[in-house]
């Protein structure tokens, strides 16, 4: 009898060992760990949205009579994320390197660059995850916005990045908000990047 | 002759035989087979009445003190705060409301007049509970960041991630819910810290009758500015 309860002990402690990290570490497909984000020590804007599914389902449910749409949209979606940092001359540096990283990464993960706007001070990259058979996983928009703030979004789940803005306004997420991404642009700008093999470049638009 | 059952009987126990003290031999009470004496009922209402009797004052003691203590997820987030900002706190407000107190709210606000959206909004909510701090010393400059570490190392491990974290000049906002929500119910818990006040809510609520007010909100505002386009 003692002999079994330890084993069942053991078990209990191997188990609850082992999934610990798991749990930590797992990324649903199209989720993108932008580490951990600091507020600004000068007192610069600091948000950080994170929709886990449970309320995009609730969100989803309350607009499900009026705007079926948007309704079958959020239906698609895992997780919504976003993070805005107010720049400030302390963390610029720091914020603009690692938007540069997180951009490498991206590609180096297999996300395809769809926009590249680089005008002025302003900076936007919209990524696209899609699996083996052609379907959206993630949408992830990195942007530098002039000397005001920088935005790092991963939306996880079936979503075209021009629906981006509108995933912004029904969670009243002004970021994504400004993030307009029209169709045209879209596949105007998949375009040019399948042909410049990834290269960045300048376009302006919106 | 069956058994005799002198257990049951009140004499039993004071004059099991004749002595000195007690004369007189307890009378003999014959049991049918499969018949439990009625004093067995007698000494289990008994037992019953007074423990209730005993109890109902503890329980009334511990549910009105329950009032006033807050649920360990709002303790736990109002700890990481303070603990992250040095000084000294003093409570201003605190109430805990539990099921029961809110279904009796339910139950009255019934039988009034209150506006109709009040009495929906009630409904949604199962449990709620808030305090307001205020920092008594004379500077408040918290490391914000410091404060959303402590808050958010603390409340995960009570199974809870944040969904918001705001920080705007003097202002802070971070809102926490669990990692695993599934199910009717809905659970966050908010820790606000504005000038010199920190507020701490936890509520739990019902996404049913949630979703219905939701609804209801929605076609109420549209009605009202379609309303307004045809005045306009």
């Amino acid at each position: 009898m003692k002999r079994f309860m330890s084993c069942i002990l053991g078990t209990v402690i191997l188990c609850a060992v082992a999934n610990l990290p798991a749990h930590a570490d797992q990324l649903l497909p199209g989720q993108v760990d932008f580490g951990g984000f600091s507020p600004p020590k000068g007192g610069g804007q600091f948000v950080e949205v994170n929709v886990p599914t449970a309320l995009i389902n609730l969100a989803s449910q309350i607009v499900a009579k009026d705007e079926p749409e948007v309704a079958k949209v959020l239906d698609g979606l895992k997780l919504v994320k976003v993070n805005v940092i107010g720049l400030d001359d302390e963390n610029r540096p720091e914020m603009a390197k690692r938007a540069q990283k997180i951009r490498e990464d991206l590609t180096g993960e297999g996300w395809t660059r769809v926009v590249v706007v680089q005008e002025k001070e302003q900076d936007v990259s919209v990524y696209l995850k899609m699996d083996d058979k052609g379907a959206v996983q993630g949408v992830t928009a990195v942007v530098i916005d002039g000397k005001d703030d920088a935005v790092f979004a991963n939306v996880v789940g079936n979503i075209k990045p021009e629906q981006l803005a509108m995933i912004g306004e029904k969670f009243n997420i002004k970021p994504l908000e400004r993030l307009k991404i029209h169709e045209g642009q879209h596949e105007h700008q998949h375009q040019d990047n399948a042909d410049a093999d990834d290269k960045p470049k300048e376009k302006s638009s919106q | 002759m069956t058994t005799i059952q002198r257990a049951y009987h009140p004499l039993a126990a004071s004059c099991a035989a004749p002595s000195a003290s007690c004369p007189v031999e307890a009378p003999t009470i014959e049991k049918a087979p499969g018949v439990v004496s009625p004093w067995v009922y007698v000494r289990w209402v008994c037992l019953i009445t007074l423990f209730l009797m005993l109890c109902l004052p503890a329980v009334a003691v511990v549910g009105v003190a329950s009032y006033f203590y807050l649920s360990s997820s709002t303790t736990v987030l109002r700890d990481a705060v303070m603990d992250s900002v040095p000084g000294r706190w003093h409570k201003q407000f605190g109430i805990n409301v539990g099921e029961m107190t809110i279904d009796l709210a339910r139950f009255g606000v019934s039988f009034t007049h209150l506006n109709p959206d009040a009495k929906e909004a009630l409904k949604c909510l199962d449990h709620g509970d808030v305090a307001i701090y205020e920092f008594e010393d004379a500077k408040l400059s918290p490391d914000y960041a410091l404060v959303l570490k402590t808050a958010d190392k603390s409340m995960q491990r009570r199974g809870f991630e944040r969904i918001v974290g705001v920080v705007e000049g003097k202002d802070f906002v971070a809102v926490y819910a669990p990692r695993d929500q599934h199910g009717k119910d809905i659970t966050c818990c908010v820790a606000v810290l504005s000038d010199r006040n920190l507020v701490v809510v936890s509520a739990r609520g019902n996404t049913g009758p949630m979703l219905e007010f939701a609804e209801k909100q929605l076609h109420t505002k549209e009605l009202t500015s379609s309303h307004q386009h045809w005045w306009r």
